[in-house]
């Protein structure tokens, strides 16, 4: 398994914590408004839950760019590149 | 030094203590850090954050070590919830205007002698005829603003549903600030014993709790919860704008502060619904109005990006408010303690509550919302705070429509 796709499986996990979801749900492309979940408060605790999960750090001027689960993957394998 | 030795409660202090932050506080978070102690317990007396930002003396109501032991801990976490959520956002900076301050005074030792204030308690304050025609003044003129909306007057109650509190998520993201509303159950027996036993024993009302009634209402912290939930479960909703004044109630505890923060306050609200596009133009439009307005009266102020004071475990949030732009505030001078208040907001909901309350337009989407809110007190303190009591020195365009002052 690449790095890039543990990030996928452990970002995912993370999201079906957050947002209660399993099996097929937490495969899909998920996005900010799918699932439902995943409003306003729910991308800020998503967030937090993925920089506690990986030990980042999401700027501020990100946040509003991170709202797919594979915009996240990509963030997270970005600043564990660096 | 921040300091905060503001009493929260009578009773003579007891031993003082302190306890070190695991890591000094960033500047941009000691307000809503010092905000967030009131919170924290009943038994915390005062408290002061020293000049490095990384210890907290305070004092209790009581000597019990365990109580100390127990508030140590929260302080701690308070101050790690916030330092974890904390994103370093410089405010975006829409709209500014100084004029050079003519008076310094606070106008509330003068507005308390000449009977125009007068205080019921924390946060609990009744206005005289003068400070009554003022406010009056800034609401009709922000009701006559909304008419360049074309939007449609409303009346809201006091009364709020929990169910909608609930499904807004208000009791998640404020429940500090939430003022419950009750009543004896309908029960002879309880409401009989309630009448021969309920006092006031000094500090609140005693009476039995099993007597009251399972709070269904909160009283209303704002005006534009009662119009979505007037449009819950609409469909083929059209763009459109309201407008409805209505007493609000934010219960901040030790952060209550004369005219500057109200537990009961007054507020003009514009509200619109439809799809993104026509509210984020409604917002921009009621940015412009606002600015016009803030110039007839002459007054200093800022309008900049700002977020919500959420509660601890909820203040990530206020990074996404300013992430995605949502919520400006303007900010008027109060010279009188060199620094600024928020007078007003003017926020875009996108279709949270569209969501929340499955409210659906044309498109067949969810309703988006915004809504610009002037809290009116604290527009009268903070023109009053810049010119003065004496309508000599307002602008005229104020002093002509009130000449009784």
């Amino acid at each position: 398994m690449s790095k890039l796709q543990e990030f996928d499986r452990r970002v995912r996990a993370v999201a079906a914590r957050v947002f209660d979801l399993s099996g097929d749900g937490v495969q899909e492309d998920l996005r900010m408004g799918n699932p439902p979940q995943w409003d306003s408060i729910g991308h800020m605790e998503l967030l937090v839950a993925i920089e506690t999960e990986f030990g980042v750090r999401f700027q501020s001027r990100d946040i509003a760019s991170l709202i797919t689960l594979d915009a996240i993957v990509q963030a997270v394998a970005q600043q564990d590149a660096r | 030094m921040h300091a905060n030795l503001q009493q929260t409660k009578g009773g003579s202090q007891t031993g003082r203590h302190v306890i070190f932050l695991p890591n000094p506080l960033p500047a941009e978070l000691v307000s809503d850090f010092l905000s967030k102690l009131h919170y924290v317990s009943e038994s915390l007396l005062s408290f002061e954050l020293n000049t490095h930002r990384d210890a907290v003396s305070f004092c209790l109501v009581s000597d019990d070590p365990q109580q100390g032991s127990i508030v140590s801990d929260r302080i701690r976490q308070v101050a790690q919830k916030l330092q974890a959520a904390f994103r370093r956002d410089e405010p975006r900076i829409l709209a500014r205007r100084d004029v050079e301050p003519t008076f310094q005074d606070d106008p509330h030792p003068a507005l308390e002698a000449a009977g125009e204030l007068f205080c019921f308690g924390r946060g609990r304050f009744g206005f005289g005829p003068r400070l009554s025609q003022l406010i009056d003044y800034f609401d009709l003129e922000l009701f006559s603003s909304a008419g360049r909306f074309n939007a449609t007057s409303h009346k809201f109650p006091t009364l709020l549903g929990a169910d909608v509190m609930e499904r807004c998520r208000y009791l998640r993201t404020f429940p500090h600030s939430l003022s419950l509303v009750t009543h004896l159950r309908e029960d002879m027996d309880a409401i009989h014993d309630f009448a021969a036993t309920a006092h006031w024993d000094g500090k609140g009302l005693a009476c039995n709790p099993e007597h009251l009634a399972k709070a269904k209402c909160f009283l209303s912290p704002n005006v534009c919860f009662h119009c979505y939930a007037w449009l819950q479960d609409s469909r083929n909703l059209k763009p459109q704008s309201f407008t409805a004044v209505g007493k609000c109630f934010r219960y901040e505890s030790g952060n209550l502060s004369g005219l500057e923060r109200l537990w009961d306050f007054t507020m003009r609200e514009w509200i619109f619904v439809g799809p993104r596009e026509y509210v984020l133009e409604q917002r921009r439009l009621a940015t412009e109005i606002s600015i016009e307005l803030l110039d007839r009266w002459n007054m200093t102020y800022e309008i900049r990006s700002a977020a919500d004071p959420f509660a601890v475990d909820q203040t990530a949030i206020a990074s996404y408010q300013m992430a995605f732009d949502l919520k400006h505030e303007v900010q008027a001078a109060l010279p009188y303690k060199q620094a600024t208040l928020a007078v007003g907001s003017l926020n875009f909901h996108e279709d949270f509550f569209g969501r929340a309350l499955n409210i659906e337009i044309e498109s067949g989407l969810a309703a988006h919302m915004g809504c610009v809110g002037f809290g009116l007190e604290r527009l009268a303190l903070a023109f009053l705070a810049q010119h003065s009591l004496d309508p000599q020195r307002w602008p005229a365009v104020v002093a002509q429509n009130l000449k009784s002052w």
